[in-house]
């Protein structure tokens, strides 16, 4: 991702993957477009051409129809490579609920996801508090914020085994955490279950992020807050910090 | 792009054709139907020993209201069954399989038998 000859204002580029059955890719591309000097385009799951952008967007959804396991399908698909092949060259990827479930079924990230806890798909605003503030995704946030950022999902119970757990907490690769207003990770403030509170979590590299709130819902006050508006405004930091 | 407002859902042709696409890279490209024997895969994917399952959780819990006491270890896991050409390599195909698509090994464990069609 090399930008050192850019001089003046160069639009940040995004990219939002659409495969069969995504239906939160306007979303993406709207939150995205409400910052100043970004631009975004669609990728269809069958583009290959994506080298150009800065960050891809995974968004949510129901890939191919969630069929045998949420993004075990979407995983194969044309555009999946690419996203694979950008990020192995730094560029930065960010999977939202279904595109995190994306990210796991590819190996991108470490984990897996299983049904909720209560069986149920959840739909709610929920606490997130942030683990790690110095991640690309998370630097407009102070470590230990709390933000509300609502969930709309049926698998997002995170499992990793004990190995897998301690190594992300030794690379501090959980990003964020589902507690209650005053911070507190208490079972009831898990809304699915998943292993240690977790919401989200980067690679090793911290250029690949997943999570299953959803940050691009709440990006704007007129639909219902802007907590989430900070993942955007931080890779757009740091993609202009890279190129200055 | 334009085509993606045609998909507000996923058509199960879209899914099979991936699927189908994927299987064939997986054996490389030595997916072909042929007319011969062909063999049938029994696959049982079930979550791995140890690991949580809410579906067998609730079902075990459930069991005891119908006068059903004293059940433990349910667990809820995906029967799969599929045919492929006869030959030495079906065996390492389905496992090929299973590992990469079918099955997701991080919370999954999987066995199958194949038997003549």
């Amino acid at each position: 991702m090399s930008a050192s000859s850019q001089t003046e204002v160069t639009p940040l580029r995004f990219g939002v993957v659409v495969f069969p059955g995504s239906n939160c890719d306007a979303d993406s591309y709207d939150a995205v477009r409400s910052f100043s000097g970004t631009t975004a385009r669609y990728l269809w799951h069958k583009d290959t051409q994506i080298s150009d952008l800065d960050c891809v967007i995974l968004p949510g959804g129901f890939s191919y129809g969630d069929y045998l396991r949420c993004g075990a399908i979407a995983r194969f698909s044309p555009i999946m490579k690419s996203v694979k092949r950008f990020a192995d060259e730094g560029g930065l990827v960010i999977g939202i609920c279904n595109g995190f479930q994306i990210l796991l079924e590819a190996g991108m990230l470490p984990g897996a996801m299983h049904q909720n806890e209560g069986l149920k798909f959840v739909c709610k605003l929920v606490n997130l508090r942030v683990e790690n503030s110095e991640t690309t995704f998370t630097t407009s946030y102070d470590r230990g914020q709390i933000i509300k950022v609502p969930i709309a999902h049926h698998e997002g119970n995170y499992f990793i085994d004990d190995d897998g757990l301690a190594q992300l907490e030794a690379n501090r690769q959980v990003v964020v955490r589902y507690c209650d207003e005053d911070g507190e990770t208490t079972a009831a403030a898990n809304p699915n279950g998943s292993l240690s509170s977790i919401a989200g979590v980067c690679n090793r590299d911290g250029n690949v992020f997943g999570l299953m709130p959803h940050p691009e819902r709440v990006c704007d006050e007129v639909i219902g807050g802007i907590d989430g508006r900070g993942v955007f405004e931080s890779i757009i930091r740091a993609v202009a910090g890279n190129g200055s | 792009m334009n085509c993606h407002t045609e998909y507000r859902y996923c058509h199960p042709e879209v899914a099979r054709v991936v699927i189908l696409s994927a299987a064939k890279d997986l054996l490389h490209g030595s997916i072909t139907v042929v007319k011969g024997i062909n063999m049938k895969a029994k696959i049982y994917i079930t979550p791995k020993a140890g690991i949580l399952d809410p579906q067998g959780l609730t079902i075990e819990r459930s069991l005891p209201a119908l006068g059903f006491e004293g059940v433990t270890n349910v667990r809820v896991g995906k029967y799969i069954e599929l045919e492929l050409p006869d030959g030495d390599s079906a065996g390492k195909a389905v496992d090929e399989m299973c590992h990469q698509l079918l099955a997701n090994p991080i919370i999954e464990d999987f066995e199958f038998e194949l038997v003549p069609e």
